[in-house]
């Protein structure tokens, strides 16, 4: 018999959001989530839903073993929290996206063979890419072109990778560690797009903070979680990701340092907490795959109230600029203190789930030797308390300004969601052995040692003292900071431009030259005596000639192009 | 556990330290921009697409 299927209940949710009235769909786009966890609690190892594809070809639908398992609770987890946040939203597509999009992550991590796998990774991408959209802005227009594209080339290379190991080695996911080939790569490419992996990282902050509040919660919950499963699943071991995720951690929390904007400050603290779990499941050994897992379900819980928290901030002021907000905390008390617990939690601060989290990775990195990214890692954390914890608190919520800002109240539903997400992150980082004993090799860290906890503390107090000499120096300013995506955005555009104009002057030149041509006939037809005679040419109506609009002749002018280009294409590969 | 504490308070602060001045003072100097820095470069091709706020 078949079992229930957590993500495609979710996706059947979705799709009814589209055709249900607005008041029952607030009720079913919350409840569903809820729905999708109780059957999330109830799967185990002999659950089992396929589907044939083909004669020969069937996908498995619900493969559960503890890793597949815990990533697919806290994404229900998160699914319910943001659905609750988002309770009021009216756009029915944008509802009927989120929850499709929670439902393919869902399906993605319980997907085992590899076309169920990349069907939802698909649909993850396409579904996602609304919630850019649905922030009706020019530039989240912008931002979800750049995004789908982006998400298109990562998608396509997984696809072509994935189809040259299928056809070797049969349709079950398998480890790819020592492996090599362009097919290995081709699969690694496309699990660095949605890992966010420098210099392919460019998208998530690009496209996150164009989202709409509840849209960049569930953005930054799901696809690099995914992503993050999909590595553990196939490139776990790999030893040169330990100093690659460690470079990362910093290289993202030193670009967080510079931001102004609160979302795309948040956006690049998830690619340095990527970083992290990348060194983490680099190194192979039972606390670094577990730390990994651990740190992706602490860090949706703990990021998400921090979204959450900038969605609230949003909503209440209008802004996203730091340099435009600050004494908030006086007319938005809540927020302030889930945020400011959140803050605790992804710096990794004694008794918040990060620091249950953050034990095993640096356990994992110091059992391995691997030095370096040891320190690389505290480095990373280091630049996480001053981005956050000490920056956006400051700046945003403490620090005094020369007038009150006009703040809207936050409505009851976006408060209730981020004290949810607060209180897993205390109990979580209260009671982490319960979480460790969920993990897939059970590995028990003991982080509340004497020497953890002073070490910690010590770490953020010595760190706190250059924050606070040069808090001038700190405060954000109305810039933006150039990324990785300079190089399309501004050269590739310039190039494109450039060859569209190039390509432009030939085939004007072709047609200046037939309009001549044509014009040299017809004298010759209406007078054939001129040729002898000397030829004046007739006058021609040059204007009218030029803006005629010929769709048939352009179109085949077009497909005559590209078999050209083909052709030579082809010859060259010969 | 007081050296301890001296030790790691002393690499927070040193960590502390070169992420400021690698971030605020060297990276904001080479890559900060105006924050319209990318919008000019689309109007050759957006013909008068709409906000919709």
């Amino acid at each position: 018999m078949a079992d229930f299927h957590p993500g495609l209940i979710l996706i059947v949710t979705g799709l009814l959001a589209l055709i249900l009235p607005e008041q029952i769909r607030k009720w079913a786009a919350a409840a569903g989530p809820f729905v999708a966890l109780a059957v999330m609690i109830g799967l185990d190892g002999d659950a089992s839903l396929t589907y044939r594809f083909t004669q020969s070809i069937t996908m498995d639908l619900l493969h559960v073993d503890t890793l597949a398992w815990a990533f697919g609770m806290i994404f229900c987890v998160i699914a319910c929290i943001a659905g609750i946040y988002s309770f009021d939203a009216k756009d029915g597509r944008e509802k009927c996206a989120s929850l499709i999009y929670a439902g393919s992550s869902i399906a993605v991590v319980l997907a085992g063979d590899w076309i169920s796998l990349i069907c939802f990774w698909e649909v993850m991408a396409v579904s996602s890419t609304y919630l850019v959209w649905a922030g009706r802005t020019h530039r989240a227009r912008r931002a979800s072109y750049r995004y789908l594209a982006m998400h298109f080339f990562g998608g396509n290379m997984l696809l072509g990778g994935a189809i040259a190991i299928c056809v070797q080695n049969g349709w079950q996911i398998e480890m790819l560690t020592g492996g090599s080939g362009w097919a290995y790569w081709f699969v690694f490419i496309g699990l660095a797009v949605n890992g966010a992996i420098p210099p392919l990282h460019t998208w998530a902050p690009d496209a996150y903070p164009e989202a709409t509040s509840a849209g960049t919660v569930y953005m930054g919950s799901f696809t690099t979680k995914v992503a993050i499963y999909a590595l553990i699943r196939l490139f776990a071991g790999t030893e040169w990701l330990v100093f690659a995720g460690a470079v990362m951690a910093v290289f993202a929390a030193c670009m967080a340092l510079m931001e102004n904007d609160i979302k795309r400050l948040l956006s690049y603290h998830i690619v340095s907490q990527l970083g992290m779990m990348v060194a983490a499941l680099g190194t192979g050994s039972a606390a670094g795959i577990d730390g990994a897992t651990l740190h992706a379900i602490f860090n949706i819980l703990y990021k998400g109230v921090l979204l959450m928290g900038a969605g609230a901030i949003v909503y209440a002021t209008g802004t996203r600029k730091i340099s435009e907000l600050g004494g908030l905390y006086k007319r938005m008390p809540l927020v302030t203190a889930c945020f400011f617990i959140a803050s605790l939690s992804i710096a990794g601060v004694p008794f918040f789930s990060g620091f249950a989290s953050k034990a095993l990775i640096t356990e994992a990195l110091h059992e391995g030797h691997f030095t370096i990214a040891y320190w690389l890692v505290t480095l990373a954390g280091v630049g996480t308390w001053l981005s956050i914890t000490l920056k956006i608190n400051y700046f945003v919520f403490f620090r005094k300004t020369k007038a009150e800002m006009a703040v809207k109240p936050v409505p009851v539903y976006m408060k209730a969601a981020m004290v949810m997400g607060t209180l897993l992150c205390i109990v979580t980082g209260l009671f982490p052995s319960y979480c460790y004993e969920l993990m897939p090799n059970a590995t028990m860290a003991h982080p509340f040692s004497a020497e953890h906890i002073v070490e910690y503390v010590a770490l953020f107090i010595g760190a706190t003292i250059p924050f606070a000499r040069y808090i001038k120096k700190m405060e954000p300013h109305d810039v933006i900071t150039l990324d990785f995506d300079w190089i399309y955005r501004i050269t590739l555009v310039e190039f494109l431009s450039g060859l569209s104009k190039w390509v432009y002057r030939i085939f004007s030149r072709f047609e200046h030259t037939y309009y001549n041509f044509e014009r040299i006939i017809k004298t010759i037809l209406r007078n054939p005596s001129k040729v002898f005679s000397g030829l004046e040419l007739d006058e021609a109506n040059a204007e009218e000639y030029f803006e005629e609009q010929r769709p048939v002749g352009e179109f085949m002018q077009t497909f005559i192009v590209f078999c050209v280009i083909a052709f030579l294409v082809l010859l060259i590969i010969e | 556990m007081m050296l301890m504490f001296i030790k790691y308070a002393a690499i927070g602060f040193g960590s502390g330290f070169i992420l400021i001045v690698l971030s605020k003072v060297i990276l904001a100097a080479i890559l900060q921009r105006k924050p319209d820095y990318y919008d000019d470069q689309y109007d050759q091709f957006d013909q008068g697409g709409e906000e919709n706020g």
